[in-house]
């Protein structure tokens, strides 16, 4: 028996071989194959709720009319019969809040010392007395929280109406697994078996740092109210273990590596604010912010760690649509000189539509926690 | 962009692709798989997973390495299904994505240390080959899996799965000289085992 002899009778032994395989190999087949699907984890829903509810809060003290009237009238509701004509003749109001108005906080505190010297001349009864003093107080630490609020009314009056900013953005990352065993594919990646690329992804990824640059101009329509647009450009990295297949014309299929794989993706988004002054001094803004980003991909480059010498390999085709994102959040501006302040707005942005864009940080965790720092100057005092 | 990889011979395995109401049938529930119906998904899994079962056990030796490149060859399959385009059998194209897997593991266990080794291979190529006919396959599964890797994978490569030297010079990142040399020795050593059973 010759050589060729014995490999033929070897392939036709071998030909249609069977063995049993166990049950747990199936199993693993149907765990990784099984379509993935996200939640957003309780956290980011208990953080979005305080911030929410912390929003609604502050608007709510800082943006309701500075009516001390109320407060006097409250206390005249709840008077007995025969002081209510003695305490609506009083006019403690009035008086303070003009005073309020024309003079500083300091004066403010003189002017309750004032009242109390009026309120001794009148020597009104004991019960008209009591809830005169209770008023009193209440009006006048009322009219100081209106007098801050026209203090920093005047500032924002004084405020810019436009300006340019120059900003840095990153947002929080995460290392980890997909929480599945075995692989999975990559989306729209290399369709085509003859056309080379990454067929298989493994649960493990490590999210770099997204980080964004950009450029912005915000208009004010209002003393309180701006809009801003830009363009913002974002990098986001990923490295994980994939496995690099090659081919060759029409033979299909080939495995040529599995390795460590970078991947860069570069966006350009243009983003719009609104902003809403909701606290300002000389020195300071404090503002809240909602506003959308629209993205869109300009490369989709990975680089595949191989020997001797790395792949690159880009994928761009089919990722056309843009990443449209919501956010919200709140900032603080510091006028490091009279028309540039540096300022820091932390927010909780989501991304939409994350299914159609190529895997990322924001494809696995859409719920992002976001930062953004920067200069901006202003013009048109 | 570079190219790699090789071209396979698939004629070799013409009569296993299409054993009666297998290749068909098989074909049959590849658009339902396609789908994601998890029946139909199952269903082609238990028609093929014993055979394919045996072809990773070739490669690897040993059946839990084997299992191993069996779950991750059939994600392949099933996430892959959209490149296969109907013009040859279903099981030849996902025989090759076993294959490619296992060799794939074997590369990352660094389990093919090929070394040149030419002499020896002159020497051993002028031995007389023993007749196996009397062999059954389990008995030669197991002499194979007792093979080096290095040879062991030479051998499959070139006497079943049919790759030329050239192919699995490409494939394996050797000279076709240490191909040829290693399927020799993987030849003398079966040759030897056969013996002695007999």
């Amino acid at each position: 028996m010759n050589q060729k002899d014995f490999d033929i009778s070897v392939r036709n032994i071998l030909e249609g071989a069977e063995v049993p395989v166990s049950g747990k190999v199936w199993k693993g087949v149907a765990a990784a194959i099984a379509p993935r699907t996200f939640t957003i984890p309780f956290w980011a829903y208990a953080l979005s709720g305080v911030a929410a509810a912390a929003a609604i809060a502050l608007g709510v003290f800082l943006f309701r009319p500075a009516n001390t009237e109320n407060i006097y009238q409250g206390a005249i509701a709840l008077a007995p019969a025969e002081v209510r004509t003695e305490l609506m003749d009083a006019k403690i109001v009035t008086p303070i809040r003009k005073q309020i108005a024309q003079s500083s906080m300091a004066d403010a505190t003189a002017s309750v010392e004032e009242q109390e010297t009026v309120e001794q001349q009148e020597a009104p009864s004991p019960v008209v007395a009591s809830v005169k003093a209770s008023t009193q107080r209440a009006t006048v630490s009322e009219d100081n929280a209106a007098f801050n609020l026209l203090a920093f009314q005047d500032a924002v009056s004084h405020k810019p109406r436009f300006g340019i900013s120059a900003s840095a953005n990153i947002q929080s990352n995460s290392r980890g697994s997909f929480s599945r065993p075995g692989t999975f594919a990559p989306r729209r990646m290399a369709p085509d078996p003859d056309e080379p690329g990454i067929y298989n992804e493994y649960p493990e990824v490590a999210f770099g740092l997204p980080f964004a640059v950009g450029v912005s101009a915000a208009y004010g329509i209002s003393d309180r109210i701006s809009f801003g647009i830009g363009l913002r450009y974002t990098r986001l990295t990923r490295t994980f273990v994939g496995d690099y297949y090659d081919s060759v014309d029409g033979v299909g299929l080939f495995p040529y590596l599995q390795t460590d794989i970078d991947n860069y993706q570069h966006w350009l988004g243009i983003p719009v604010n609104m902003y809403v002054d909701v606290l300002s001094s000389k020195f300071w803004h404090f503002h809240t912010f909602v506003g959308g980003t629209a993205e869109f991909l300009l490369d989709n480059d990975f680089l595949v760690h191989a020997s001797p010498k790395d792949i690159h390999y880009h994928q761009n085709e089919g990722f056309t649509s843009p990443q449209f994102s919501l956010g919200a959040g709140v900032g603080i501006e510091f006028m490091v000189f009279d028309n540039v302040g540096l300022y820091f707005d932390p927010s909780l942005r989501y991304y939409f539509g994350t299914q159609k864009q190529p895997r990322s940080i924001r494809t696995v965790q859409p719920f992002r926690m976001d930062i953004e720092a920067g200069f901006r100057m202003y013009f048109g005092r | 962009m570079k190219r790699f990889g090789i071209k396979l011979h698939l004629n070799t395995w013409t009569r296993a692709e299409n054993p009666p109401g297998g290749a068909s049938s098989l074909e049959r529930l590849v658009p339902a798989c396609r789908d994601g119906d998890r029946k139909a998904q199952k269903r082609l899994f238990d028609a093929m997973s014993p055979k394919m079962m045996a072809v990773c056990l070739r490669y690897m030796g040993n059946r839990e390495d084997a299992e191993d490149v069996l779950q991750e060859g059939f994600v392949t399959v099933f996430t892959k299904l959209d490149s296969y385009t109907g013009s040859g059998s279903f099981e030849g194209w996902a025989r090759k994505i076993f294959v490619n897997t296992a060799l794939m593991h074997l590369r990352k266990t660094d389990a093919l240390g090929m070394s040149d080794d030419i002499e020896e291979a002159r020497t051993l190529f002028a031995e007389e080959a023993t007749p196996i006919q009397s062999i059954g396959y389990k008995e030669l599964m197991k002499m194979i899996a007792a093979l080096p890797p290095d040879a062991r994978t030479v051998f499959n490569l070139y006497v079943v799965e049919g790759y030329s030297h050239k192919d699995i010079a490409d494939q394996l990142g050797c000279t076709e000289a240490t191909s040829r040399s290693k399927l020799q020795r993987a030849r003398v050593r079966l040759q030897e085992m056969i013996r002695q059973v007999k």
